[in-house]
Parts: structure tokens; sequence; C-alpha cells
């Protein structure tokens, strides 16, 4: 072939594959089926928009086409882990230690969501399922499949990692949210808020707020036990994330940022308000498996040591950690793997263990203004992948009721977050009701919930994050 | 809408592409090419895309009217005249009004409330070529174009149209009118076009990051080194930024036909700031030259007021904010001294303490460009300087450092010409098969990194948008 034309071929061969490979993505990009929600992300991903005149004038139309394409995207999982192992060589992690920081942009554009497992049972005419009944095929099928469901409905604020700046959607549950209190949302921002700390194949969350960030919660803590007077006893039991107990010294510059903040929440809170000593318990089981090395959230064994600490400030003897039967599920990547893509944490990776209460209860969920239940359970032991820790009470619900054959004459009202739901199930153990409610979604009033079922203890348990974030206290204030 | 972003690297440009080529005719091409620019530009800007049709037309009959008059110098001046005060007047409206206000309000002590109007996305860029053309017609020095289509399309070409470069009419007059298709342009322009998008993508974006962890943080927070580092990073984040956009404007008008002029040449390569200024964003400093510099009366009269005109201009046209007057005043006063003598003195050094004097400059006139507080500007000079009482360094800048060291060696090169020199020399070594699948091959790579890392992340800002 003379000179000149194999040049033009082989010109015409580089245009035809260039353009060809955009073309082909495009086409599998339209040709292949797209998801809604994203269960690794926990998020759901955007929708193709609808079309009106008003979203393209606001330049939201073609941004949401921007949004459905990039949450779409083909191979888009695979691409994400591979831009991690990309990250990942990009420099030497020094000491072994890779920070992730945050991007705040990033996260006010994000829509996350808890994962919310719904149990497969939602017609209201079935009855009660017992916690330990054989899940049915259809559970089996789900679990086979995703296993998880996240409901559109539900509130979309990531106030879990303490952003105060989310962008809280027009949803049911968040309407009733009062004013921000300038005091803390608006002046004093908070400091690393969402750094994630790779070290030893542990990925650890860095809580960074002044104390003064406190005041509204215990505020408001204090006005529930002012209010609901001696014959309700109102514990409070705060939940360390772990920032104090798995990091270097030289990183922490000596800040203890969680004992710190939980003591001078201790101090804020009044005397009648009972504390629960759980920094101290955990802190002492520190080398135990207590928090997942890839998941924000702590394990059924770090809840179950908490569970030994409100044992004691709550007068009963907590059982023995043999006597629950274990459970596990394998193979859990959570968040702070989905969100740094850390090679580091794929490989340790995490195991889901629960550990089940031996006797049977009654558990039903309730929907924000219907006052049927609908059957739940205690463990959603088909939860599986990345939602795995939906494992405990099946995800966040505005309300649940656990019915527990104890017979201590006891019920107990949980104010909670996610990392509640490991730590609920070990009150079946002495508690003939427990009252869960979900201090993100419950739309209700706690005061007519305690009146209507004679609930003589209310317990407040929030993780750091939960704690020291604006958002908490202007929920607990309008709920009440 | 962007270049880095899947849309258009999956739907737009190739839609656009086999559209344009499937049509021989060079109007139904050009209509093409007019038509998708505007979709391209409403999908960012579904309102002020008619601002943009508007400005458009408006200094086409300009264009028109100047050329009619030509030899009645008053009445072709009244065009030029009623080019200049709209586009001033737009950017005045939409780029300034708020500065203005707030400016006003400081100096008065009155309180004026500001306007609050979103900068339109290219406003800045667009504004200046059409009065750019209008002053070339006026002075004869390139014809009217006859057809509003034709005018539209250098107008509004999404290649350069929202972040540049600012192309002169008479560059491209001929080729709006006669191009032909190459298939070497053509190759050329993926080239380029797959390089710009890595620069943005993996240089820039990620240097934007790091840049922000450091600098977006209170002064009180971070360490000398890390302010230095943070700096250093939005260096890196600017140049690979917008020399990224203008590589892959350039590799999208190869493609369609177009060859603009370069825009940056090396800059991080000077041996001073008047070298500098050479080799940065070439076609504003030019502009700033053609258009302002020389008919206040250049060199020849009023040097040093002219100098210190066109520089305060220069930073201000970079936005609405006083950092940008006293960054343009910066360089405006640095190029005085150097003209003064400085540069005669510099030339006897050694190459290296040319490099690392213009490179200090260069860094520290990031810092003022980059807080538009003016508060935070000095604490961060007085960090940098080491004035401050912040430790030396900590943690989180070793850390950042260590875990970005092979990344920021790849990016220091790619701020010099060594890379693309080896990859000639590669290419053009051993014998002709080599280059046919080495060139295609590296593209492809570049644009599936690029979209890894497009899909990976979604922080994905350009920010040169501010312009």
């Amino acid at each position: 072939m003379p000179a000149d034309i194999a040049v033009k071929f082989s010109q015409r061969t580089h245009i035809l594959v260039f353009v060809g490979t955009l073309i082909t993505g495009g086409l599998l990009f339209l040709l292949t089926p797209k998801e809604s929600i994203s269960t690794d992300e926990k998020r759901s991903l955007a929708h193709f928009p609808v079309w009106s005149w008003q979203a393209v004038a606001k330049g939201e139309y073609f941004k949401s086409i921007d949004e459905y394409v990039s949450d779409n995207f083909i191979f888009r999982y695979s691409l994400t882990e591979i831009s991690g192992y990309l990250r990942s060589y990009r420099g030497i992690a020094h000491e072994g230690i890779e920070v992730f920081s945050g991007n705040p942009k990033e996260a006010s554009k994000s829509r996350p969501q808890e994962p919310t497992i719904v149990p497969p049972v939602v017609t209201s005419d079935r009855p009660v399922l017992n916690q330990e009944t054989t899940p049915s095929p259809q559970m089996n099928r789900l679990a086979e499949h995703d296993g998880v469901v996240s409901p559109k409905a539900s509130p979309t604020v990531s106030e879990e990692r303490g952003i105060a700046t989310t962008d809280v959607p027009n949803t049911a549950a968040t309407s009733s949210m009062s004013a921000p209190d300038p005091k803390v949302s608006e002046t004093e921002p908070y400091q690393n808020i969402e750094s994630i700390i790779v070290y030893q194949g542990r990925a650890v969350q860095m809580v960074g707020a002044p104390n003064s960030s406190l005041q509204a919660l215990s505020k408001v803590i204090n006005t529930y036990q002012q209010e609901l007077g001696a014959k309700v006893r109102v514990y409070f039991m705060p939940i360390p994330i772990g920032s104090d107990f798995y990091l270097p010294q030289r990183l922490k510059r000596g800040n203890e940022t969680e004992s710190r903040l939980i003591q001078h929440m201790f101090g804020l809170l009044g005397s009648e308000v009972i504390k629960v000593r759980t920094y101290e318990k955990l802190a002492e089981r520190k080398a135990e498996y207590i928090y997942f090395n890839t998941d924000h959230h702590w394990t059924g064994l770090g809840a179950y040591y908490a569970y030994q600490a409100f044992a004691e400030a709550a007068q009963f003897s907590a059982m023995p950690l043999p006597s629950f039967e274990k459970g596990s599920i394998r193979n859990f990547l959570g968040t702070l793997y989905q969100r740094t893509m850390s090679p580091a944490l794929k490989k340790t990776g995490d195991t889901v263990d629960y550990y089940k209460v031996p006797f049977s209860t009654k558990v039903k969920y309730f929907q924000n203004g219907k006052s049927d239940g609908v059957p739940g359970l205690l463990y959603a032991e088909f939860a599986r992948g990345g939602a795995a820790y939906g494992v405990f009470l099946g995800g966040d619900y505005p309300l649940m009721q656990v019915i527990s054959p104890v017979g201590s004459g006891r019920k107990i009202l949980v104010i909670k977050d996610s990392y509640g739901n490991a730590f609920v199930p070990y009150l079946a153990g002495h508690y003939d009701e427990v009252y869960v409610v979900d201090y993100r979604y419950y739309n209700g009033s706690i005061r007519s919930l305690i009146k209507k079922y004679e609930i003589g203890e209310v317990l407040f348990a929030h993780n750091s994050y939960v704690m020291v974030a604006p958002y908490t206290a202007q929920r607990a204030r309008s709920f009440f | 809408m962007v270049f880095a972003n899947l849309t258009f690297l999956f739907f737009f440009l190739p839609a656009v592409l086999c559209i344009y080529y499937a049509f021989p005719s060079r109007q139904v091409r050009n209509l093409i090419l007019t038509l998708s620019s505007l979709i391209f530009y409403a999908w960012g800007e579904p309102i002020w895309v008619c601002l943009l049709i508007f400005s458009a037309i408006w200094d086409y009959f300009n264009g028109l009217w100047i050329a009619r008059f030509i030899n009645r110098p008053k009445l072709a001046k009244l065009g030029l005249l009623s080019s200049l005060s709209v586009n001033l007047g737009l950017l005045a409206t939409f780029k300034y009004a708020d500065f203005i206000v707030s400016t006003v309000n400081v100096l008065t002590g009155l309180d004026f409330r500001a306007p609050g109007i979103l900068l339109p996305i290219g406003i800045s860029f667009y504004t200046f070529q059409t009065i750019s053309y209008t002053v070339d017609v006026y002075r004869g020095e390139v014809k009217a174009q006859r057809s509003l289509l034709n005018f539209m399309l250098y107008v509004v070409c999404f290649h350069q149209l929202v972040a540049g470069p600012i192309v002169r009419y008479a560059h491209v007059a001929r080729e709006i009118e006669h191009r032909v298709f190459s298939a070497s342009d053509f190759t050329y322009g993926i080239s380029r076009f797959c390089q710009g998008l890595f620069k943005k993508v993996f240089i820039a974006n990620i240097a934007g990051e790091l840049a922000q962890n450091f600098l977006g943080k209170p002064a009180g927070e971070v360490s000398m080194l890390g302010e230095w580092f943070g700096l250093l990073m939005f260096a890196v984040q600017i140049y690979f930024d917008f020399s990224g956009y203008s590589d892959m404007a350039i590799g999208l008008g190869r493609m369609f036909g177009f060859h603009y002029h370069e825009n940056f040449n090396y800059p991080y390569m000077s041996r001073s700031i008047t070298d500098f200024w050479r080799r940065w964003h070439i076609s504003l400093g030019s502009f700033f030259r053609d258009y302002v510099y020389i008919p206040l009366g250049g060199n020849r009269k009023n040097a040093t007021r002219n100098i210190i005109i066109v520089w305060s201009l220069t930073g201000l046209w970079h936005g609405a904010s006083w950092n940008f007057v006293i960054w343009g005043l910066y360089f405006g006063i640095i190029l005085l001294i150097e003209k003064g003598g400085l540069l005669r003195i510099l030339s006897k050094m050694p190459i290296a303490v040319q490099h690392t004097y213009a490179l200090l400059l260069i860094i520290i006139g990031w810092d003022v460009f980059f807080f538009t507080d003016t508060g935070r500007l000095w604490d961060s000079l007085v960090v940098l300087t080491g004035f401050s009482s912040q430790p030396f360094y900590d943690f989180e800048v070793i850390s950042a450092a260590s875990s970005n060291i092979v990344w920021f060696t790849l990016a220091t090169l790619s701020a010099t010409p060594l890379p693309l020199r080896i990859y000639e020399k590669v290419c053009e070594c051993g014998k002709f098969g080599i280059k046919q699948w080495i060139i295609p091959t590296t593209n492809l790579s570049l644009l599936a990194v690029s979209t890894t890392l497009l899909v990976g992340k979604t922080y994905n800002p350009f920010i040169y948008f501010r312009f």
C-alpha cells in the first residue's frame, strides 16, 4: 500500500474508532435498563425529568438530564471502583493513613438515603409476623435480588453525618421543622465534619464540633424531663462513632473530641436525666469488633456493650451474650467504603453479626399519620450486600412497636438514629413494650404516645454527629 | 453544558458530528453548528441564551452599519459606539452591578440594594469577541459579515463560547465560509481534545479538591506548609483547568475544520512576568493590547498610566471583586518594574533564578486571585510568610503531599513541554506503523481514564465559568 493511502486509511480509522466509541457509549446507555435506587450509595438515582417550561427556564430540566446520565451511566459501579483504585495509586499513604476530605458541594448535591428494608409483608391484613418466622419465599426472592427497597417517600436528609446545610426536601417528615437555631447552625461551622480517615484497613469518621453545638439538644432533653415529670424516667445515651478510638495520637493532636463532647453534654443535662456511660464501656472494648471497618455504624457487638451500659443505668441485669442466637451476614461493604472506594477497605471488608433474643416478639411499624401498624421484623435476616446493616429492625421507620413476652411491666420509648437499630433488639429482653421513634421521620407527638401507651421510660440514643447537629434538637422540639 | 461531562461526550458531541458531516453543504453545516451551539448554551443558561442571541444580532447590524458608512467616519463611529455601549453595558449590568453597588455603598455610606443578578455563562468571552469584531470592521481590518447565520456562528460556536479562547473574527472569517474537511485536522483535533479532557479531569479536578481542602479552611487551621501546598494546588488547578479547556476548544475546532490560535504556551516555564503574560491566556492579553493599550498610546504616550489602566481592567475582567483588581495591578506594577530594568538584570542571572523568580511571583498572584474575601487573603499572606502562630507543617499537609506524590510529579511534568516532546519522539521513531497505532490508543486511553474519573466523581465544576 502506498504510504499516503496508508496514512489516510489509518487517519480515517482513528476518526471512526473515536466517534464510534462515543456513539457506542451513548447507545449502550440508552439500551441498558436503569435502576431507580442505588443500594450501595443508599440514595435514589436521578430519574429522567418531566418536561415543563418552568423546569426548563429554571435550568433544572437539563441539569436533571445530566444527573440522570451520570447516575445511570453504563458500568457505573465498576468505573467508580476503578477510579478508587486510580486514587490509591496517586501516591503513598503517609504512615498508612489515607485522608478523604469531604467536599461540601458534593455532599449537598447528593441525595443520601438510609437503607430501609421494607419487609416483603406489606399488606396490613396479614397476621403480625413472629420475628422467628421463617422468611417467606417472597422474602427470599427479594433477598436474592437486592433485598432492599428504599421507599421514595422517606426523607433524604443526611443529618447522620451532621451536615447543617443539607437541602431539606419537602417531605411530610420534615415539613414541621422549625427554624434553625442561629446560635449553632450559622456561626459555628463544624470542622472536619465530612472527613474520613482510612487507617489500617478501617475507615474512621472525624467528629469536630464546638461544645456550644450541644446547647440545643441538651436544652430540649431537659425540657422533656421537666415536662414529663417524675412519672417518666428520661435517659440520655451518647453513642461514640469511634473517632477517639482508632487513630494514632499524632493525628488526633491529643484531642479526644468525642470524649470532650460527651462529657460536656452530660454537664449540660439536668441531674434528673439519667446518663448512660456508653463511652467508657466501648473504650474498654475497642480492640473487639465493635465498629465496622467500612460502614459508619457500630456492630451488633458494639451495641451489646452499650446495652450493658444501659442495663446499669436502667437497673436491670443484662443478658449474657451467649444467651442470644448469633446470625451473620457476610461480605458487607458499607457506606464509608462506598464513599471512599478505598481498595484497602475492600480488602478488610465486614460481616454483620446480629444477636437474636431467645424468644418471639411481635413487631409492627407505623407510617406517619396511620394508626394501623404494619407487621415488621426485629431482624430482617434477608438483608444483603451494602444494605446488610438493615438487618437490625429492617431499617428506619417513623415509629415501631416491639411487644415482648417478658412480663417485666416496663415500657420504654427510644428516640434514635440508625445507630439505635442495632441496640433496640436487646431491650426486648427487659421491656414488655418497646416503642422506637426515628427522630428524622417521626411526625406525631411524643407526649400523646407516652400517654396512650403509658410509657414509663424515654431514652434518647444518639451518635455524636447527630448529637451536635442543630437539626436533631429542632426535630425533638417539633415532635414533643 | 460543559465539555467534561458525560452528556456532552457521549450524546451531544457524537450527535453533532454525525449530523454535521451528514450534510455536504457548508451553509447547512453552518446552520447545524449554530443551532447545536445554541442548544449547548441553553443547556446551562436557558434564559440568557436570549441575551447571547441579542448581542450577536446587535453587533451583526453594527458591523453592517459601520461597513456601510466606512467612508463617513462620524456615522461609522456611531455604529462602533453603539456596539461598545451595548456590550460594555451588558457586562456592567450582568457582571458588575452588585460590585458597583457595594462599592458605592462602601464609599458613600449609603445602602443601595444589590440587584443580585447571576452572571450569565461566558458573557465575558462573547462580548469581547463581538467588540473585537466591530472594532476591526471600523478599523477596516476585516470585512463585515453579510450573512447573519455566518456571523451568529462566529459568536455562538460552542467550541469557544463559554470559556474561550477569545477568537478574533479575522482568524476564522475565511474558514466560516470556506473550510474543508481534512482527516489529519480531525485526528489532530481528537488528540488535542483528549489531552485537554485529561488535563481537566485528571489534573485540574484533583488539584481543585486538594486546594479546597487547605485554602477552603479558616487560616487559623492551616499550617504554613499547608497554605503553600493549597496555593500550589490552586496554581495547578487553574492552569490545567483553563488550558485544558482551551485544548478542548482548539481540538473541537479542528474536528469541524476551524483553526483557532493557541491560548497558552507553557506559562509556568516563564522566566519573567513579562514572559508569563505572553504565554498565559494569550487571546485575552492580545485583546487588551490591541483594543485598550495601543489605542491609549501604548509605549509611546503615558506608558505607565496605560499599563496601570490595562492591568486594572485585566484584573477586573476576571471577576467582579476588588481582589481581582489588586491582582491585575500587582502584575501591572511588576511589569513596570521589569520594564524599568529588572528584565535586563534578570537576563544575566542563571536560568534557575529566573524561573524561580517568575514562578514565585505567579503563585503569590494566585493567592490574591483565590481569595475574594480580602480579610482571608491577608490572613493567608500572613500564614504564607510565616508571621502567624500556625505551625510550620502538620499531619494534613504531609499526608496530602505524600498520598499524591506520583500524581503531582505527573502534573508538574505536564506543565512543561517535556512529555509531549517525548511522546512525539516516540511517535516519530521506528517504522511507520507505530505512530498509526500509538496515537489512537493514547487518545482512547485518555478518554477512558477521563470517563472513569467523571463517572467516579460528580465533583466537576469549571472554575473558569465565573468569568
